[in-house]
């Protein structure tokens, strides 16, 4: 791991326009998915990004790979300014990044033969002749643990676990710096889980891959990630590394997350964590004010609902643990 | 290493074949289309055996004093018109013109319905918009009214029959592959051809294409018999194919005043249109029933017809 | 999908044509010669409504026909089915019909005198004398600026002095206020109300023909009423008055006519009208296919304006159905068919204009086939003048460019082809309108031109667009839209002196303008001259002399080539009996049947 930064966030936005209400209330309303995200990622590493279903991150995802236009703030890939990018000048970067998406079944089209799937990257950069491309795909299928006597068949005769591992060849095909994983695993069986973590895992030894890890599973993180940062309602509320995050949180929502983690291995869709939290999740049409979090947060006070905490280094002694919060916890505090 | 047995996968479209062919129905109707081609095709032959041309006016033979035509017999197996011509003949080289009147009509139609509905699908937005209310507007002109105006002004013939079929068919197959392509936009494979920085025609042609593929084939089906009716209507008023070529649509409407006493003239070349437009029919219906099986959900039955 | 819609119309009418055979099992007895009935509502159904509701304007031959109901003219044909008496002009509404003898026609054939009848009545509030005066609105009228007369030359060219009152008029704003103050202010030279029951007409020279120019319907009388409204206009159509039989009590544009007993006519100063059923009930936009099915099934008595298929006739007459007649009667004939060639279009370098390419044309033609498509010899027959039996200038025996059998001579065509320096035939664009019979006429015509070398290419016109466009601009015949056209004529009336019906509008060189009905734009000046001499002749004799040399000339230089005089052919009800043949409607005349199946009212009442 070094410190070379390949991807910076800085203050990133990303606004959707919602149509709300019915008949003649009917109106045009806008909603925050990302309300400015400040994230930076090094070469090498692995960094989770972990968060309720609807918090935003599959959003900020998205932006990262410039699939979105970002409203707001900056996307720094390897020092190139991204963030107003057009298709044409986007196109040699997507060499350098790719993505993982979370449905193994939506994500390949299935009309579409496997290896013209895997071949994809190839032909749409240009890369390579026709000729070399079925060695190419071949070589990737066997190295993603597939069949490469398979490239000829259709993404429905493949098991989950199987076409994720097509969506897995078809990221690295053109041996990319930056993996975008949004929630790789989370559509598949537990026992095929570690499988999919495993490859990804051996992969990045491999090819030497950055990843940006998303899940709502703080424990799928916890096994792969060298930092994590959480998010809440569009913010990133708590940043640290892996160890630390578990061990010394900080941040009561991080807390609440962590208490959770067994309800959401049992029920990996729709994890609520209500449980340990007061209130009901806000709404990201109308996000409270002060700290997002205020509102179910058992340790809130007045100035939580005025003040916008900002991400700060807690404890010096720990200079790479930021938190969001005006009274984070100290060490123990956590149940 | 040479492999022996290259593992294909079966494909939907492989999956959907067999379905077809299990089918009672779609056999017997490809059966009736495939005579009709066969017929289509050996017309000169037939004229050759019989020794009667398809214009050919045999007016001793072939009439009546008071110009009545002469019914079905050893001389003309189903009978002459109005101007003492082979209506079996006739109705060999009309089912060439509905054929081609047909298939080319209605490929052009869904060619044109496919790639304007993905374009509004896919770009969405203002070109959507604009697309969209084009498709409206097409659907809403009264077709027999603008065909005949259209018909008179530029004069009747086959390529004005064919481009007027297709003007009229492509907004239906265009508005139904626009609704599909808004969804296939979304979907995550989309996302990830774009992520691998894929263009506009890759994403519409190679992703969305093969995805509404299962409803143009559909589409294109059903619309062959319909267009061939077009034409029977266009010909039948005299706007379609100009005599003396003959085409079921204008061999009806000379029938129509010969009924009372030539009803050969009638039965034929009805029966002709309406076995193969049924036919092209039930197998449009196979054809969906093939490629839609109920655990499929990326293809939508056509809700139109 | 459209397929339904043509499956539909096929099952309509294959069971149509078992209804039809069904209902022709049951035997008519034919008693045109029991006593007449009075009463009964006579129906009509028609495709389409009358183009003119005013008779200074109407011209379809529907119109004509519906006028012989609601107006009377000076002088009219008497409906008959002996040809010679229904061609032989009768008093209407004049005492009798003028003439040199009776002091009618002047000793110079200028002037022309009619007595009114006295007890000619209008159907006004209160009913009022119809006069001399109401006839001289009518020929005022003519040159109205919205709606004038159907064909202005017959009377221009004749009247004194009603060219510069046309020009005048037609100058004037198209209001009620302007037309009425003209009418009222200026007189025509030439016509003129003597008393109330005297009008006298003088004309610029003699015309042979004039007395029947006076029985077209244009000259019907026109009441003061009429002034109030805009010619022919919406609300013109609801007042109509009548002097006639009949008076209009419902019109309903396009879709209803209802004519009821007009009480203020006197029967007694009416012979020609007998007038027999009581009401006339004529619905209006009815498919035509279904006309000829409403009257085969006894729905409906009589097409209003439709004249039967030929096919259809021809087959009903194979099986001898008695409802079929055809008009006239005889061996004269009601129209004709010819192709128009066009002699000033640019394709083949001209090649029409070519003589000898012409006379190839006229040889070519089968005339016999032709025959045969058209209904058989019993009501088509081969035509081999420029004009036909029954138009002023045809003559026995003078047939030109006929061939054996008229079955045409391909081989002769070819070598005068061969001759104009055409070898390999030349390609022709013909055109015909979309009409059953023009339809199948075009190719069996096809058919044979193409054995003499000519290679023909058909170009079917909707029949509004063939005669509504392509034909009356000349601009179309100078580009070679077209080589030659199926064209159809019937004169304005049959018998009697009626070259300027037929001769002048299709031959005249000299009139070769817009809405020139000369389409080929012939142009001989041996021709025009001929018809000259006609026009101006003040005898029959003088008249059909000049006409006769008109035809042959333009028989010989192929001006039009005449393929077929056709009668017409129509289908009435089982009950309707006393079909006679009216000349100016071209078919039953509506005043003169009578239904088997009415109930005499008027003498129940009498009785009690």
């Amino acid at each position: 791991m070094s410190n070379d930064v390949l991807l910076q966030l800085t203050g990133v936005v990303k606004e959707f326009t919602v149509k709300v209400g019915s008949g003649f209330k009917r109106r045009k309303r806008s909603l925050q998915a990302v309300a400015g995200v400040d994230l930076s990622l090094r070469r090498g590493e692995t960094l989770g990004l972990v968060g309720e279903s609807g918090c935003g991150k599959s959003t900020l995802a998205r932006c990262v790979m410039r699939l979105f236009a970002v409203d707001s703030g900056r996307v720094v890939f390897d020092g190139d300014d991204l963030t107003h990018a057009s298709n044409a000048v986007l196109k040699p970067y997507r060499r350098r990044m790719q993505m993982v998406f979370q449905d193994p079944y939506g994500s390949l089209n299935p009309r579409r033969r496997v290896g013209s799937i895997i071949g994809d990257p190839f032909r749409i950069q240009g890369v390579g002749s026709a000729a070399d491309r079925q060695a190419k795909v071949q070589e990737l299928m066997q190295l993603v643990g597939l069949n490469p006597e398979h490239y000829n068949r259709f993404p429905g005769e493949f098991s989950g676990g199987q076409r994720q591992r097509i969506g897995i060849a078809r990221a690295i095909a053109l041996r990319p710096e930056l993996i975008v994983c949004d929630e790789p695993v989370s559509a598949l069986d537990v026992s095929i889980q570690a499988q999919v973590l495993n490859l990804l895992a051996d992969l990045q030894k491999e090819l030497g891959l950055t990843y940006l890890f998303i899940s709502h599973d703080l424990s799928v993180v916890r096994h792969v990630s060298d930092r994590v940062a959480v998010m809440y309602l569009g913010t990133i509320v708590e940043i640290a590394p892996s160890e630390a995050i578990y061990e010394r949180t900080r941040h009561p929502y991080t807390s609440a997350l962590l208490s959770a983690v067994p309800r959401f291995e049992a029920d990996a869709g729709t994890a609520r964590v209500e449980s340990v939290l007061s209130g009901d999740p806000p709404s990201p049409l109308d996000p409270p004010s002060g700290c997002r979090f205020h509102p179910r947060c058992p340790r809130a006070q007045d100035r939580c609902r005025h003040e916008v905490p900002v991400l700060r280094v807690g404890n010096a002694d720990d200079p790479e643990h930021l938190t969001a919060c005006h009274f984070p916890l100290v060490d123990g505090d956590a149940s | 290493m040479k492999q022996t047995t290259e593992i294909r996968g079966r494909g939907p479209w492989q999956l959907a074949y067999e379905r077809l062919r299990r089918d009672r129905a779609a056999i017997g109707s490809a059966i009736t289309i495939l005579i009709a081609v066969l017929v289509a095709l050996s017309a000169p032959l037939l004229a050759q055996i019989t020794g009667h041309p398809p214009t050919m006016q045999f007016g001793h033979t072939g009439l009546g004093p008071t110009g009545i035509p002469v019914g079905p017999g050893a001389e003309f197996w189903l009978g002459t018109d109005g101007l003492g011509r082979d209506v079996l003949v006739r109705i060999a080289y009309g089912t060439r013109v509905s054929l081609l009147v047909g298939v080319v009509a209605s490929g052009l139609a869904v060619l044109i319905g496919a790639v304007v509905g993905i374009a509004a699908g896919w770009f969405g937005g203002i070109v959507d918009t604009i697309l969209s209310r084009l498709m409206d507007v097409v659907l809403s002109l009264p077709f027999l009214v603008l065909a005949l105006a259209l018909a008179a002004l530029v004069g009747p013939g086959l390529g004005i029959s064919i481009f007027l079929i297709a003007f009229f068919s492509w907004a239906t197959v265009g508005r139904v592959v626009r609704a599909e392509a808004k969804s296939i936009r979304e979907r995550e494979y989309v996302q990830a051809a774009r992520a691998l920085g894929a263009g506009n025609a890759h994403i519409m042609f190679v992703e969305m294409l093969p995805m509404v593929g299962a409803t143009v084939i559909v589409y294109a089906t059903l619309l062959i018999p319909a267009s061939i009716g077009f034409e029977a209507t266009l010909s039948f008023l005299g706007l379609g194919v100009p005599p003396p070529t003959p085409s079921w649509g204008n061999m009806l409407a000379d029938a129509m005043a010969y009924y009372k006493v030539a009803w050969w003239l009638l039965l034929f070349p009805g029966a002709a249109l309406l076995g193969v437009t049924y036919a092209f029919n039930v197998l449009g219906d196979s054809v969906r029933d093939a490629l839609d099986p109920k655990h499929d959900q990326t293809i939508k039955p056509g809700g139109q017809s | 999908m459209r397929w339904p819609r043509i499956a539909a119309t096929l099952l309509l009418t294959l069971l149509a044509a078992l209804a039809g055979c069904t209902d022709r099992r049951i035997t008519e007895e034919t008693d045109d010669a029991a006593k007449p009935i009075r009463g009964g509502t006579l129906r009509l159904v028609g495709s389409s409504d009358v183009d003119h509701l005013s008779t200074t304007s109407g011209y379809l031959t529907g119109s004509l026909w519906l006028f012989r109901g609601f107006t009377r003219q000076l002088v009219s044909n008497p409906p008959s089915d002996d040809f010679d008496k229904s061609i032989t002009l009768e008093a209407d509404a004049a005492i009798e019909v003028p003439s040199v003898e009776n002091g009618g026609i002047s000793a110079d054939a200028l002037t022309y005198t009619f007595h009114l009848k006295p007890k000619l009545r209008w159907n006004s509030t209160p009913v009022r004398r119809v006069v001399a005066g109401d006839f001289v609105r009518a020929f005022k009228l003519f040159c109205n600026p919205v709606n004038p007369v159907g064909a202005p030359p017959y009377y221009t060219s004749t009247i004194e002095g009603l060219d510069e009152y046309c020009s005048a008029m037609l100058k004037v704003p198209g209001t009620v206020e302007g037309i009425r103050r003209f009418v009222e202010n200026n007189e025509i030279p030439g016509v003129r109300a003597v008393d109330d029951g005297t009008l006298e007409i003088r004309l610029r020279a003699p015309a042979a023909d004039f007395i029947y120019l006076v029985a077209m319907p244009f000259a019907s009388a026109v009441p003061v009423e009429y002034l109030d409204y805009l010619p022919d206009s919406p609300e013109f159509r609801q007042h109509t008055l009548s002097n006639g039989p009949y008076a209009i009590t419902r019109y309903l544009q396009n879709r209803e006519i209802v004519l009821e007993r007009n009480p203020a006519w006197d029967a007694a100063s009416d012979p020609i009208r007998p007038a027999w059923v009581d009401r006339i009930q004529i619905k209006l936009g009815i498919d035509p296919a279904l006309i000829q099915l409403q009257i085969e099934a006894g729905t409906a008595d009589l097409g209003f304006d439709s004249s039967m298929l030929t096919v259809d006739q021809s087959s009903l007459q194979a099986i001898g159905d008695p409802r079929v007649s055809s008009f006239p009667p005889g061996e004269h004939y009601s129209g004709m068919r010819y192709l128009a060639v066009n002699q000033v279009g640019p394709n083949n370098g001209g090649a029409l204009s070519q003589l000898k390419v012409r006379q190839a044309l006229a040889l070519a033609v089968d005339k016999s086939a032709l025959v045969q498509v058209s209904g058989g010899p019993d009501v088509a027959s081969p035509l081999n003048q420029a004009v036909m039996n029954g138009v002023s200038g045809w003559r026995p025996g003078a047939d030109q460019y006929s061939t054996p059998d008229d079955r045409g001579d391909p081989v002769a065509a070819r070598r005068l082809l061969t001759e104009a320096g055409f070898p390999d035939g030349i390609p022709l664009r013909f055109a015909y309108p979309v009409e059953a019979s023009y339809a199948i006429q075009a190719q069996a015509t096809q058919a044979s031109l193409t054995r003499a070398g000519f290679e023909v290419t058909l170009f079917p016109f909707a029949v509004s667009d063939f005669f509504g466009r392509l034909l009356p601009n000349p601009q179309n015949a100078k580009r070679g839209e077209w080589d030659i056209a199926l064209g159809g004529w019937l004169p304005d009336w049959v018998g009697g002196n009626n070259g300027r019906s037929v001769l002048s509008p299709l031959f005249d060189g000299r009139q070769l303008g817009n809405l020139s009905q000369n389409y080929g734009k012939y142009d001989n000046p041996i021709t025009n001259a001929a018809i000259d001499r006609a026009l101006s002749a003040a005898t029959q004799e003088q008249a059909e002399a000049g006409w006769a040399d008109a035809t042959r000339q333009v028989t010989a230089d192929v001006g039009i080539v005449p393929m077929l005089q056709v009668k017409s052919t129509y289908m009435r009800s089982s009950r309707l009996r006393h079909c006679v043949w009216s000349i100016m409607g071209m078919q039953c005349d509506l005043a003169s049947v009578w239904l088997a199946d009415a109930v005499d009212e008027s003498s129940n009442k009498g009785d009690r």
